[in-house]
C-alpha cells in the first residue's frame, strides 16, 4: 500500500524533479562558462527565465495537475462507490432480485441509473412476460395435452370400432355370399319345383279325370244296382205268389188228404197222390224259402253294392273335390314357385352385389382403421410433445419464479413481504403459526408452510387441508424434524438469498410440486431462518 | 151229407197242426176241411179262446184257438189256417173252427197213444220223430168228455 503511494508520488513529482535538475544543471554549465564575456548576464537572465520558467510550470501545470489529482481522487473515491452500488446491483440482478437491485442505483449516474433501472424494468417485464406465457403455454399445453389424450382415446376407440365393423362387415360379405349362394340353390330348387310343379299339376288333372271317370262308373254301378233292386223285388212278389200258390197247393193236398181219409180204402191212393202233392207243395215251399234266402243275401249284396257305390260315388265326388282343389292348389303353388325362383334369383344378384359392396366397405374400413392407427399414434406423440412442452412451461415458470420481481405472480417477492412480518413473531410460535395459516390462506395453491431455525430443525408450519385433504402427514413433516440436508436450505443458508426447487412429486398430495425457501432476516438484516412454501402445480398454474 | 171219417183198427189217421209251439194231433175223421186267410170276425164280451166269428159255406161259424184252448193261455193273432171240424149231416151239421198256425200234415200214428184225461181237450200226447204230439179230443168241442177212441164211432 504504501509502496504504491509512494510511487504514485514519485510518478507525480517525477517530471517537476527533472525540470529542476534540467534548470540547475543548465545554470552549473552556464557557472562554468563564466569565463566568457558577458556570460554573467546570460547567466542571470537564464536563471531568470529558468525561474520564470519553473513558476510558470508551477502555476500553469504543478497547480493544475495536483487540482486534476486531487479531482481525480475525488472521481475516484466517486466510482468506488459507484463502482461497488453498481456491482451490489448486478449482484443482485445475478441473484434474481430484480427488486432489490434497484435499491442501491440511487448512487449512481443518472445516465447509468436510468439505463440499469430501465434495463431492470424491462427485464422484470420480460420475466413477467414470460412467467405469463409460460403459465398460458402450462395452459395450452395442459390442453392440447388433454385433447390430444382424449382425441387419442377415442381414435383407438374409433379404430376399435372400425375393427369391430370391419369384422361385421367381413362377416356381413361372407353372409352376403352364402344367402347368394342359398339363394341361387333355392332359385334352381324353384326350378326344379316348378318343373315338378307341372307334372303334379299334369298328374292331378289325369287323376281328376280317372276320378271322374272312376265317379261316373260309380254312379253307372249304382243304376244297374238299382236296376238289381227293381228286379229283385219282382222276384220276390214272384216267389210271394209261388209261396202263396204252394200254400194252397199244400191246403189243397191236406184236403185232399183228408178227403182221402174219409174215402177209406178208396182213397189210399188217392191220399198217397194228395201227399205226393203236399210234399211237391212242402219242396216248392222249401225252394221258395231258399230262393228267397238267397235273394235276400242277393238283395243285401245289392243293397251293400247300392250303398258301397253310394259312399264310392261320395267319395269319388270328394275326391274329385279335393282333387281340383290340388290342382287349384298346385296351380297356386306353381306360380308361387315361379315367383320364388324369379325372388330367389333377383336377392342372389343383389346378395353378391352386397357382398361385392361389402368387401369394398371392409377394405375400405381396414384402410380407414389404418389412418385411425396412424391418426392415433401422431395423438399420442403430440401427447407426449404436449406434455413435454408442458414440462419445459413449468421450468421456465420455475425459471421465472428464480426471479424477484414487484408483482403478485412472484412468489419469491410475495414470500420475502411475509418474511418482514416474520421477523417481528420469530420468537412467539404461535403467531408464527396464526401467520403461517394467513400466508397459506393467500395463496391458496400452496400445500405446506414452515419456518426452520439457523440450525436447519422445523419450528413451526401450517397445512393447507384444502389441497391435502384428510390425509395422514408423512413422519418429515413435524416439529423439530431437521431439514438440514435440503438443498434449498442450503442454498438459503449459504447465500442468505432465496432458492427454487425443480419439480418433485409431492408428499402430501402426489401432485407435481415445487418448494421456494427465503430467508428471514432481523432488523439488522442478519439471518434468524427460513421459510418454506411447497407450491402444488395443478393448481398453481390454473391460478 | 154227413161225412164221417172210418177209422180202422190200428189205423188212425190224424191232421198234425201247430200252434201255440206245439203240434197237436186233430183227428182227420173230424177234420171237414183246411182253410186260409178265413175272415174272422171278434165277437164282444166272449171267452179268451174264442177268437170270433167266421163264415163257412153260408154258414157262421165259431173260430176257437187251439192252443189257448188246449193250455189256457192267451191266445195269438198270427194265425193263418183254420181247421174245420164238423159233425152231423150236411144239412144239420155242426161245425166249429180250429185256429191254429200251420196245417202240417195228414199222418197215421200207428204208437200207443198215452191216456190224458178223458174229459180234456188233450186226450193224450204220442212220441213222433223225437217231438211229443198232442192228440186232441174233438168230442169235448162238440159234446164234452168223449174220448179219442170214441171219435171214430161218431
Amino acid at each position: 500500500m504504501l509502496e504504491g503511494q509512494i510511487s504514485a508520488a514519485l510518478r507525480r513529482w517525477l517530471g517537476a524533479a527533472l525540470l529542476v535538475g534540467l534548470v540547475l544543471a543548465g545554470g552549473g554549465l552556464l557557472e562554468a562558462s563564466a569565463d566568457q564575456p558577458h556570460g554573467e548576464l546570460y547567466i542571470r537572465v537564464f536563471l531568470v527565465i529558468g525561474l520564470l520558467a519553473i513558476t510558470i510550470y508551477v502555476f500553469a501545470v504543478h497547480l493544475p495537475q495536483w487540482r486534476a489529482g486531487r479531482r481525480l481522487r475525488e472521481l475516484e473515491q466517486t466510482f468506488v462507490s459507484q463502482n461497488a452500488a453498481l456491482a451490489l446491483a448486478l449482484d443482485e440482478l445475478r441473484s434474481g432480485d430484480l427488486v432489490a437491485a434497484a435499491a442501491p442505483v440511487a448512487e449512481l449516474p443518472d445516465e447509468m441509473r436510468d439505463a440499469l433501472l430501465g434495463a431492470s424494468r424491462a427485464l422484470a417485464a420480460l420475466i413477467q412476460q414470460i412467467q405469463s406465457s409460460s403459465v398460458e403455454v402450462a395452459g395450452a399445453a395442459g390442453t392440447v395435452k388433454r385433447t390430444s389424450s382424449e382425441l387419442a382415446s377415442a381414435s383407438s376407440q374409433q379404430a376399435a370400432a372400425v375393427v369391430e365393423i370391419t369384422a361385421s362387415t367381413e362377416e356381413l360379405a361372407r353372409t352376403a355370399g352364402q344367402i347368394a349362394a342359398n339363394s341361387a340353390a333355392q332359385a334352381e330348387l324353384a326350378a326344379r319345383s316348378e318343373t315338378a310343379g307341372d307334372e303334379g299339376a299334369a298328374s292331378v288333372e289325369s287323376a281328376v279325370a280317372g276320378v271322374d271317370a272312376v265317379r261316373q262308373h260309380m254312379d253307372a254301378i249304382a243304376g244297374r244296382a238299382d236296376t238289381l233292386g227293381s228286379r229283385s223285388r219282382e222276384i220276390y212278389r214272384v216267389l210271394d205268389l209261388i209261396t202263396e200258390i204252394a200254400q194252397e197247393t199244400h191246403i189243397l193236398s191236406l184236403n185232399a188228404a183228408i178227403e182221402a181219409s174219409a174215402a177209406g180204402e178208396h182213397g189210399e191212393r188217392f191220399s198217397v197222390v194228395a201227399e205226393e202233392v203236399r210234399r211237391l207243395a212242402e219242396r216248392s215251399r222249401e225252394s221258395v224259402d231258399s230262393v228267397r234266402a238267397h235273394l235276400d243275401e242277393f238283395t243285401n249284396s245289392i243293397r251293400g253294392v247300392v250303398l258301397a257305390t253310394e259312399e264310392g260315388s261320395k267319395a269319388a265326388h270328394q275326391v274329385l273335390e279335393q282333387s281340383r282343389s290340388a290342382q287349384d292348389a298346385i296351380a297356386e303353388l306353381r306360380g308361387a314357385l315361379t315367383e320364388t325362383a324369379r325372388t330367389a334369383r333377383e336377392i342372389s344378384l343383389a346378395t353378391q352385389e352386397q357382398r361385392g359392396a361389402s368387401d369394398q366397405v371392409a377394405g375400405t374400413l381396414r384402410e380407414v382403421g389404418e389412418v385411425i392407427h396412424r391418426i392415433a399414434d401422431g395423438l399420442n406423440r403430440y401427447t407426449e410433445a404436449a406434455e413435454r412442452l408442458n414440462q419445459l412451461a413449468l421450468s421456465i415458470q420455475l425459471l421465472t419464479q428464480s426471479f424477484r420481481i414487484d408483482s403478485q405472480h412472484s412468489l419469491r417477492h410475495q414470500l420475502l413481504k411475509w418474511t418482514i412480518a416474520l421477523r417481528d413473531y420469530s420468537g412467539n410460535l404461535e403467531a408464527v403459526e396464526g401467520l403461517l395459516d394467513d400466508l397459506l390462506e393467500e395463496c391458496p395453491f400452496l400445500e405446506m408452510a414452515y419456518l426452520v431455525d439457523l440450525s436447519g430443525a422445523m419450528v413451526a408450519f401450517c397445512v393447507n387441508r384444502e389441497r391435502v385433504g384428510d390425509r395422514r402427514l408423512p413422519g418429515s413433516v413435524a416439529i423439530g424434524q431437521s431439514y438440514a440436508d435440503r438443498p434449498w436450505y442450503q442454498a438459503v443458508t449459504r447465500d442468505g438469498r432465496s432458492a427454487v426447487t425443480p419439480a418433485y412429486e409431492s408428499l402430501l398430495t402426489g401432485d407435481p410440486c415445487f418448494t421456494i425457501a427465503v430467508a428471514v432476516q432481523d432488523y439488522r438484516g442478519s439471518m434468524i431462518g427460513t421459510l418454506g412454501v411447497d407450491v402444488n402445480l395443478r393448481n398453481w398454474t390454473k391460478i | 151229407m154227413d161225412i164221417e171219417v172210418p177209422v180202422a183198427e190200428g189205423d188212425r189217421r190224424f191232421l198234425l197242426v201247430r200252434s201255440g209251439g206245439s203240434c197237436y194231433a186233430v183227428p182227420a175223421s173230424q177234420v171237414r176241411h183246411v182253410v186260409r186267410g178265413l175272415a174272422c170276425y171278434p165277437v164282444p164280451g166272449g171267452q179268451p179262446h174264442l177268437l170270433g166269428l167266421a163264415q163257412y159255406a153260408g154258414e157262421p161259424l165259431a173260430i176257437l184257438d187251439l192252443h189257448s184252448l188246449a193250455e189256457g193261455e192267451a191266445p195269438q193273432s198270427h194265425h193263418r189256417t183254420t181247421v174245420i171240424l164238423g159233425r152231423g149231416q150236411r144239412d144239420s151239421w155242426t161245425a166249429v173252427g180250429l185256429a191254429v198256425n200251420e196245417a202240417l200234415r195228414v199222418q197215421n200214428l200207428a204208437g200207443e197213444i198215452s191216456d190224458g184225461p178223458r174229459d180234456g181237450l188233450v186226450a193224450g200226447t204220442v212220441d213222433l220223430e223225437g217231438e211229443t204230439i198232442k192228440v186232441v179230443n174233438t168230442g169235448v168241442l162238440f159234446e164234452g168228455g168223449r174220448s179219442v177212441e170214441g171219435s171214430g164211432d161218431a
